[in-house]
Parts: C-alpha cells; sequence; structure tokens
C-alpha cells in the first residue's frame, strides 16, 4: 500500500488509525517532544551544581542530547557538567563484544582525579543495557570508601523518556544518596518541574519560591543556580513536596513519602495569572497552617500589582485580540495553565489543545478536566494527547485559530498552513532564549501578554 | 623537511565494493586511522608513513560523537527525503532543530522553498523491541515515511541498539521497498563501529553509491560535484556557485541543501571537488571507480591562495584552464585589496601587542583552530597567509587520507603541535592552556578553552548563516573570515568576562597537565616528553599574568585533591609522580612558561590493565 493509490479520506483514516495506537506500537514517531531516558538523566542531574553525570554509552548519546535536548530548551547549556565536558565511557564494538564494565571503572577513577564535583551519577545508555553490564557492581566498588559520593542511575536509551529520566535520577538519589533528616517545620520542595523539559523552568522555580516566602514558607532549591548537593540532601527535611504537574513527579514524592514520610500535594497545572496563582497559593496555605493574615497580605498586594500592570496593556489585548481563537500545543503543565490564563482572565477562545508530554492513562482525566472545566464564556476546546510532530499537525489542520502556542516546531507551520501567529511556550524551544523568564504567578500573565503581544501589536 | 619520507608512499587504496551492504571502517580500510594524537604535525605524517601510529586506549573520556550523529546533521539537509532512525527516540533527538535549520533565510536570497521542511523520523526502539527484534516496525516505519510524505528517498540510519539486537537491515529493506516508492538508502551508522566518525560518512556515501546514483547518464562536461559540509554556509555555496558559473559551470552541491535527484546524477560529472577532502572520499573514490568521474582531493577552496588552487583544478578537470586564468585575474583585482587591509588591521593589532609587551617585536599573532582534517588544512595555510603564525591544531579524527596534505602544510608553513581528540572538551581546555594562542578559534561548549583564551573567534560558521559576513568558502570567504579575525582584537571584553566565571569542571593540576595524560601506555605511544616544544615558536610575556592566575587557582582548590586515594584505585603513575606541589616553573622571569620540564607521567600504566 503506497501513498498514491490513497485518497485524502484515505490517508485521514490512516492517520487516525496510527493515532489511536500506543506511541510505542505505531511504526514511527516523529521529533516528539521528549529524549530517552538516559537523556532525561542526564539533563536533569546536569542542572544541579556540583552533580557531575558520567555518561556509561556510547561516545554520540551525550553530543545528541545536549544539542537537541539541553540546547533546545531555551538556554545555551547547563553549567560545565551538561555540556560536552561530560564524562563518557565512548563506548566501542570493543565493549559491545567483551563488556563495559572494565571501561566504566577506569572512567569513574579517572573522572575523580580530574574533574570536580560532589556528586558523580553514573547512567547508562543502550550498549551497557543490551550487553548486560553489571553496572551496579561498579559503581558499589566506588561506593563509601571516600568522600566522593557516587549513585548509578539504572537507565537506557530504550526504556523510556526523558520524563522518566527526571524520576529515574530522582529516585536513585533518594534510593542510594538521601538519609534521613529532621522535618523543619515551613520547609517544601518543589516536585514536577523538569529543568528542559519544562522550558521556563528556572524563572518556574524561582517564582514559586517568591510567592512561598512571601507567606514566610521555605522552599528548598533543588535544581538551578542556587541548587546544590546540600539542597538535595536536605529533601526530607521537608514538611510538605509540592507536586506542580498532573503527573510528573509524582512517582518521586511517592517515594519520599515511603521513605521519609513527607506528605505531599499536587497543584496539576502551572497557575498562570492573579486567579490561579491565588488559588495555588490558598491551598497549599491550607495544608501547612500558614499565618492566614499573611496570605491575606500577600494575595491583596501581589494581585493589585499584577491587574495594575494588566491595565496598562488591556488596551492593546482588547484592540488586537478581543475573542481571538487560540491554539495550544504543550506539555500538559503549560497547556492547562495556559489556556486557563487566556480563557478566564483574557477572554480568548481555546479551540484546541494537543497535550504534548504523553501523560499516563490515568492522569488523562484530569488533565482533561482542567482543561475543559470551570472555563469562562462557552467556548470548550477539543483535547487531544500527541507528540508526533506530523500528527500534531493533522489535529491543527481540523481546526480554526488566529493564534498558536506551541513549540518552536510549529515556528515555520504556524504562518502559512494556519495564518496563524506563533508563539513558542514548549519544548523545544530553538528560537528562544529563556533565564529568568516565567509565565508562573501572579505576573506571568502579563509577562505571557507581553511577549506575545509585542510580536503582533499594530500602530493605530 | 621529511622529504625522504616521500619515499614512503602511503597505500591505501581498496577497491570500493558495492556488493557489500556497507563500506569497511576507517580502521579496517586504511593503515592509520585515529582519533587520539599529541605532537608535532611532522611527527604524525612520519609516523604515518612508517606504519607507527597506534591507537591509545583513553582511561578518561567525555561526551564525543558518533557515526550516527555527526552523519544525521548532514543527511537532513537533503531536500525531498526522510530521514528515518532505526534507534531508540535520543539518538533522533539531535534532529528536533531541523524544521528551524534554513527557513529563516529569505527566498530572494535563492533558497529554494522547500529547503527547511525536512523529516526526521524514527522507529522508537522500546525494550519490547529489542527483546523481540525491531524488524516488523522498521518496514513499516519505512512505508509509513512514503505515505507521509512521498520522499524521493528515505535515508536509514542505524544506532547502536539496532545493531546489538542484530535487525538485518538489508533485509527489512528488501521486504519493503517494493511498497515504497521513494528508494531506500540505508546507512550503517551503528554508533560502537568505528572511533573514526568518518566512517559514518562512508556508510553514508556507500548506500548513496549503491541504491541512488545512476548509471549510464550522458556526460555534462560543465557539472562539477562540490561535496560540501554542514560547517559551510549557505553563504558559502554562494560565493563557490558564483565562482564556478563565471567560468561557465555549473555546481552539483551534495549532500548539505541538495535534492535526491543532485545525488542521483552525480555520476554524470566532469568531476568532483571536494570542500573537505576526508569527508568525500569514499564518495570520489566510488565516482572515479564505478562512474569514471574524477576528482582531486586538494586544494580546498579556504584563503586566496587555496582558492586559487581549488579553481585551477577544476579548470583543468573540465577545459577552462584559460578562463580561470582570467578569473583569478578578476577576483584577486577586487579582492587582494581587502586581504592586503586585512594584513595590515592585523599588523597593527601585533603591534599593539608589542607596545603592551604581550609580544617580541619580531614574534607573529599565534592561533590554534581547526576541526576536521580539512579545515586543518585550510585554517593552517589560511592564517599563514594573513600573516599569523599556526603553532597549533585541532582536528577530531586522523587518517592516512589526509597525510600527504599534512606533509606539504608543513613544509608550506612550517611545523606545529597537532592534537587529535574527538571533541574532548579537557583536551582541549589543556592544549589552549599550554600552548596560549594569541587567537583561539574553538567552540565554546567543547571545553573551557576560553578561560585561558586572549581572543577568542568563531571556528566556523553554521550551514544556516546567510549574512554575508558569515562566508568562508573562496574570495569572498577569506575576506569575511579574515575580516572575523581582525574583529576579534577589538574588544576581549567577553573572552575576559567568562574567564573570570567561577564554573570550573577540571583540578587545577589538568591545566599544566598534557593532553594524552588518560591515555594508558602514554610513555611508550607518544614519545617526547616536550611535545610543545616547538622550534621557532614564540612564547609570550602575557603568561606571567595568566599563571599568576593559575597559581591562585591552585591555591583556591587545594592541591591535596585525593591522589592517595587514587592509588588506593590501582592508579599508579609510573615514572616521576604526579606531584602537585608544582616542580614545574612557572613564571619563571624569562616568558617561558608553560613548557614544563615535569611533564606528568601517564596515568596509562594500570595495574588491572
Amino acid at each position: 500500500m503506497s501513498a498514491t493509490e490513497l485518497t485524502l479520506a484515505q490517508q485521514r483514516e490512516e492517520d487516525d488509525r496510527i493515532a489511536a495506537l500506543d506511541p510505542k506500537e505505531r511504526p514511527l514517531l516523529e521529533t516528539p517532544r521528549h529524549t530517552c531516558a538516559m537523556g532525561g538523566v542526564f539533563a536533569t542531574a546536569s542542572a544541579i551544581p556540583g552533580v557531575l553525570p558520567i555518561l556509561h554509552s556510547g561516545g554520540g548519546c551525550g553530543w545528541a542530547n545536549f544539542f537537541g535536548f539541553i540546547g533546545a530548551s531555551g538556554g545555551g547549556m547547563l553549567g560545565d557538567s551538561g555540556a560536552m565536558m561530560t564524562p563518557c565511557t565512548c563506548l566501542l564494538e570493543k565493549q559491545v563484544v567483551f563488556g563495559g564494565e572494565e571501561r566504566l571503572r577506569d572512567q569513574i577513577r579517572s573522572t575523580y582525579e580530574l574533574m570536580n564535583g560532589d556528586l558523580f551519577v553514573v547512567t547508562g545508555g543502550c550498549i551497557p543495557a543490551l550487553i548486560g553490564d553489571d553496572v551496579e557492581s561498579v559503581v558499589n566498588e566506588f561506593r563509601g570508601t571516600q568522600d566522593r559520593p557516587i549513585i548509578n542511575v539504572k537507565s537506557s536509551g530504550f526504556s523510556g523518556t526523558s520524563y522518566d529520566g527526571y524520576e529515574l535520577f530522582l529516585g536513585a538519589v533518594i534510593d542510594q544518596f538521601l538519609e534521613p533528616r529532621p522535618v523543619k517545620k515551613g520547609v517544601v520542595n518543589i516536585l514536577g518541574v523538569q529543568p528542559c523539559q519544562q522550558i521556563y523552568w528556572k524563572g518556574d522555580l524561582g517564582e514559586y519560591e517568591r510567592i512561598l516566602n512571601s507567606v514566610g514558607l521555605e522552599v528548598n532549591p533543588i535544581f538551578g543556580s542556587r541548587a546544590s548537593v546540600e539542597n538535595l540532601r536536605r529533601i526530607p527535611e521537608a514538611e510538605l513536596n509540592i507536586v506542580i504537574s498532573p503527573w510528573q513527579g509524582h512517582a518521586t514524592a511517592k517515594k519520599l513519602e515511603e521513605k521519609f514520610g513527607t506528605p505531599y500535594f499536587v497543584y496539576p497545572g502551572t497557575p498562570i495569572g492573579p486567579i490561579e496563582t491565588e488559588r495555588f497559593l490558598r491551598q497549599i496555605s491550607e495544608r501547612l497552617a500558614v499565618d492566614n493574615e499573611a496570605v491575606e497580605e500577600s494575595v491583596t498586594k501581589d494581585k493589585a500589582l499584577a491587574y495594575a500592570d494588566f491595565g496598562y496593556i488591556a488596551n492593546v489585548l482588547y484592540m488586537g485580540f478581543c475573542s481571538t481563537p487560540f491554539a495550544v500545543v504543550a506539555d500538559s503543565n503549560i497547556a492547562i495553565g495556559l489556556t486557563r490564563y487566556l480563557t478566564n482572565e483574557c477572554g480568548l477562545l481555546p479551540t484546541i489543545v494537543v497535550v504534548t508530554d504523553n501523560p499516563p492513562e490515568e492522569a488523562r482525566q484530569l488533565i482533561t478536566d482542567r482543561l475543559t472545566k470551570e472555563l469562562e464564556g462557552v467556548v470548550v476546546p477539543d483535547v487531544f494527547f500527541e507528540n508526533d510532530t506530523y500528527l500534531i499537525q493533522r489535529k491543527l489542520d481540523n481546526c480554526s485559530f488566529q493564534l498558536l502556542f506551541g513549540s518552536s516546531m510549529e515556528k515555520y507551520v504556524a504562518g502559512p498552513r494556519y495564518l496563524a501567529g506563533h508563539h513558542t511556550v514548549s519544548f523545544p524551544a530553538f528560537d528562544r532564549l529563556i533565564l529568568r523568564r516565567t509565565y508562573t504567578g501572579y505576573g506571568g500573565g502579563n509577562a505571557l501578554l507581553e511577549d506575545v503581544l509585542s510580536k503582533f501589536s499594530r500602530p493605530f | 623537511m621529511h622529504d625522504f619520507l616521500d619515499e614512503l608512499p602511503i597505500t591505501d587504496e581498496s577497491p570500493i565494493d558495492l556488493t557489500k551492504s556497507t563500506c569497511p571502517t576507517r580502521e579496517e580500510r586504511l593503515s592509520v586511522a585515529v582519533n587520539a594524537y599529541y605532537g608535532k604535525m611532522s611527527d604524525l605524517v612520519k609516523d604515518t608513513r612508517e606504519h607507527n601510529v597506534v591507537q591509545p586506549e583513553r582511561c578518561f573520556e567525555q561526551s564525543g560523537n558518533c557515526l550516527l550523529a555527526l552523519n544525521a546533521q548532514r543527511l537532513i539537509s537533503i531536500r525531498d527525503s526522510v530521514l528515518l532512525f532505526h534507534s531508540p527516540i535520543g539518538c533522533a533527538a539531535g534532529q528536533h532543530s531541523s524544521h528551524e535549520l534554513f527557513q529563516h533565510i529569505p527566498l530572494e536570497q535563492g533558497r529554494p522553498a522547500d529547503l527547511g521542511f525536512f523529516h526526521a523520523v524514527c522507529t522508537n526502539l522500546t525494550e519490547k523491541d529489542v527483546v523481540y527484534g525491531g524488524i516488523d516496525k522498521l518496514i513499516a516505519a519505512l512505508k509509513e515515511s512514503d505515505r507521509r510524505y512521498s520522499p524521493k528517498a528515505i535515508f536509514l540510519v542505524t544506532s547502536c541498539a539496532a545493531g546489538i539486537i542484530g535487525d538485518d537491515i538489508e533485509g527489512a529493506v528488501n521486504a519493503a521497498q517494493p511498497h515504497v516508492r521513494a528508494k531506500i538508502v540505508p546507512c550503517h551508522t551503528e554508533g560502537f563501529r568505528s572511533r573514526v566518525t568518518q566512517t559514518g560518512y562512508d556508510a553514508f556515501w556507500h548506500g548513496v553509491l549503491k541504491y541512488l546514483v545512476k548509471k549510464d547518464l550522458p556526460r555534462q562536461k560543465d557539472l562539477v560535484n562540490v561535496t560540501n559540509m554542514f560547517s559551510y554556509t549557505w553563504m558559502d555555496k554562494i560565493e563557490l556557485q558564483r565562482l564556478l558559473n563565471k567560468i561557465g559551470l555549473r555546481v552539483n552541491f551534495v549532500p548539505e541543501f541538495a535534492r535526491v535527484e543532485d545525488l542521483e546524477i552525480m555520476g554524470s560529472a566532469a568531476v568532483t571537488a571536494p570542500v573537505c577532502p576526508t569527508f568525500a572520499d569514499y564518495l570520489m573514490r566510488g565516482l572515479k571507480e564505478h562512474f569514471d568521474v574524477p576528482y582531486f582531493k586538494e586544494p580546498i577552496p579556504f584563503g586566496v591562495k587555496k582558492t586559487d588552487g581549488w579553481l585551477r583544478k577544476v579548470a583543468e578537470f573540465t577545459g577552462k584552464e584559460k578562463e580561470v586564468e582570467e578569473l583569478i585575474k578578476e577576483e584577486h583585482a577586487k579582492y587582494m585589496p581587502q586581504v592586503d587591509a586585512i594584513r595590515a588591521e592585523l599588523e597593527v593589532t601585533r603591534k599593539r601587542f608589542v607596545a603592551a609587551g604581550l609580544k617580541k617585536e619580531n614574534e607573529k599573532l599565534t592561533a590554534i583552530g581547526s576541526v576536521g582534517q580539512g579545515r586543518v588544512i585550510g585554517h593552517a595555510a589560511f592564517l599563514e597567509e594573513i600573516g599569523m603564525s599556526v603553532i597549533g591544531a585541532c582536528t577530531i579524527d586522523y587518517d592516512s587520507l589526509i597525510a600527504d596534505a599534512f606533509d606539504a602544510l608543513v613544509k608550506e608553513v612550517g611545523d606545529f603541535v597537532v592534537l587529535v581528540s574527538t571533541f574532548q572538551a579537557a583536551d582541549y581546555s589543556s592544549l589552549f592552556s599550554r600552548l596560549k594562542p594569541d587567537l583561539t578559534l574553538q567552540a565554546p561548549f567543547k571545553g573551557s578553552v576560553i578561560k585561558s583564551a586572549k581572543a577568542m573567534g568563531t571556528i566556523h560558521y553554521l550551514r544556516g548563516d546567510n549574512h554575508p559576513s558569515r562566508t568562508q568558502a573562496g574570495y569572498a570567504g577569506a575576506v569575511a573570515y579574515g575580516n572575523m579575525i581582525v574583529r576579534t582584537f577589538k574588544n576581549d571584553a567577553l573572552t575576559k568576562l567568562i574567564g573570570r566565571l567561577g564554573d570550573e569542571p577540571y583540578k587545577a593540576w589538568w591545566y599544566d597537565a598534557d593532553p594524552m595524560y588518560f591515555v594508558k601506555d602514554r610513555d611508550k605511544i607518544f614519545k617526547s616528553p616536550d611535545l610543545v616544544k616547538i622550534d621557532g615558536a614564540p612564547v609570550h610575556a602575557l603568561d606571567h599574568e595568566h599563571d599568576r592566575e593559575h597559581a591562585h587557582a591552585h591555591n583556591g582548590h587545594g592541591h591535596d585533591h585525593g591522589h592517595s586515594q587514587d592509588r588506593e584505585h590501582g592508579h599508579s603513575h609510573n615514572g616521576h609522580a604526579h606531584d602537585h606541589g608544582h616542580t614545574h616553573e612557572h613564571g619563571d622571569g624569562d616568558g617561558h612558561t608553560h613548557v614544563h620540564d615535569h611533564v606528568p607521567a601517564a596515568a596509562g600504566a594500570k595495574e588491572n590493565a
């Protein structure tokens, strides 16, 4: 059966048939918005200053993930450890035939000798997993004998996605590195915001910290420039783990609850704009018995500022994009946050939301609810779960919208194909550099409008 | 300087056997093919002729590259094709950016409308597939690629995982081809196959020669195959096209920016002219052997002198000898004044360095650059052309294919240090820190070289660059690249700032170590202990400043970074012990620094090795 023999209708039928298959069962996957599990471990570990990954893999795995994952997340590199400086065993045929354990032993030893690091993280690619290297035993030889902690993250290229890599890394940290510590009142960890995979992670984490600080809570920073291996050690001190995602970070939170008894609280979707942010803060405050007065003061002050700022650009929004239909192609966190903000506060009309992070089946109803319920107006978006670039475009083909919030992969189709304005809000983000930029929080919606309207404002 | 060695020819002429499913690796095909070497260029060439170059085993490596990753970057830009990775998804992640490589180039600049809509698809091998085999999925993927995009060709690249599970690629191709209109071109690029990543290019060309190039096409006497790399830009294409068009020739650019048809007609061209000779080696030989298309390997069109030579070579094969002299005269009239201006500007810079006490009166500005083997030839000759002195070059791999060219280069510009290293960041850091060139040409992501740099320029531009200042090839390229170098010396604020930033991946001792420190049996493989002592190599008073910084860094990091612990793990240092108390002579008053009589012994001789 070749393409010429199919009518357009048959082509669309075939698209639908393939779209209905489990991604693992599909014949192919086209530029999805993730990489492999090892890539996820590599980037997640690299996002903590002082943590040094050691890749036990082929020589090109770091390259592909550096350019295609870390470099694709709106920021050049993640410190020296996340760049091409990452130690790697660069496995060859010799190791494929005779095993790679000796090569790994040499690599760990020489890495200790040469490179600075407070925690070394061995993470494996496809080759050691397929040839059956006993990585665990090799890493064990280096454990506890000296002042250089090392952990082994069981990963490979074929065993999962970069989303899994986040949980695999944190899981290994919990199992192999963390010790119980006395719980400190008012300390929280933030989970579910994956470095690189969520392109605004640096600014998002900073904003959560600012919001929670304002009511007297202390955030233990696990990722980003202020984090360190000591912050990893402090994870069990938290009174509560706050998981900001309808699905990601849940496995880690559960593990922490089992091991250290830390309860967790899930907020599904990035809170963007005053309404969602207030809701977020009030829910957390209830869980942690925060001083009511502090909450009221923080909410009042931050909301007033956000709406005052909004006032400066509300006219532009009204003149340019009043009741504008929009489409979203993004991971579940941003998809939920953005759809709710633009619909509930800006009066835009959500036509279609394509969720690209392939959430597990059990999380999909919650995500769909957050995308379709408690919305202002009468327009409810069609929700799809899809990460194949070709099939995403097929979904968009059937819709009409004027603004497309997606990844930079949609940049060059938005105009010619859909006559829509485009703005990058999700991975990959090759057309943006993102430092502290965030759409999270009271003023996050304003930042979003500032970015989007800057592109499309007209003189009048 | 090594004239007698010409009597030891390199005879690496094995036939291109297209009945095989893929090419041999460079290690199998050639007498020398390595990715680790540090020493004088003249020694490397000599050792090559004497078949005396050894591939060392490294104890320490960093993220490098592989046959698949480097190859995929090039194949993606072939228009009207699909690039299919038979791999887990991570191997394909490098092509997340493929849609955005060229679409910013305005159509007015000659970009074909379809250059940019690329398709990187992947069989997404999972746990189930590696257990039960990925063949069914591969066949389905080939069909689905064809259904989605109706491409002219599907370039199928294979991964480590596909290789280890033993998928029968040829079987899958044969099973799928009758159901697929696109020509399927399998390229065996399993990452572990070869440490010389150029084997990946050979694997690609093998597939192209075997499955795509059409036989028995009428000869097109005005058609020149130009094989270009992804580090040559849209502007380079425009420049080379401009030059060849002027003498009535048409250019068939492959594989970057090409259509599948451009690959199909390669067998009808008058000549194949390389931009990088080793990248295209397998193709050029194959086209000669199977399609009777002649080729030449050098020079390459980088710098004025070499562009002259490249054009003359092309003319020789196309009967344009007369026209080409006219062209060269015209081009020189236009561009030589600009090259002279670059030389003059660099002389001003040099004098500024002399006045500041950074150089002696008769010393040239020095540089280290290069990436691939081809660029070594290009960079070194051009830097000399504009009055600079090359004190070192880096190349990601080395094989005997380039040995004659390297030999000629040494005769042309003198000897210099060569570091062969596949993107090994620490090697670069050590090299640049030891040699301290005035001009550092290196990509910052490849190491913390910028931390010891005085002036850092762009090592190469990328294919999507479409500004005239980002031309590198031909005469316009000589001027644009030369001007980039001139600009590099005009403001070093960023270089200094980055140098001061705290992020420090390596322990301080590394910057005084040998780049091959972590090679097993280092002392046996790399004989001379004073590898960096090059006759006539200039030294800089500026070194004092760097030494102070180094001394500071040493104190800051502390010296006893656990070497007793290393020894516990059998990390014995033979020879004089690697004493971090620093017996080497820093800032010894006469400006001779970092030419140590203390070279740390190799970590090599492991008790368990």
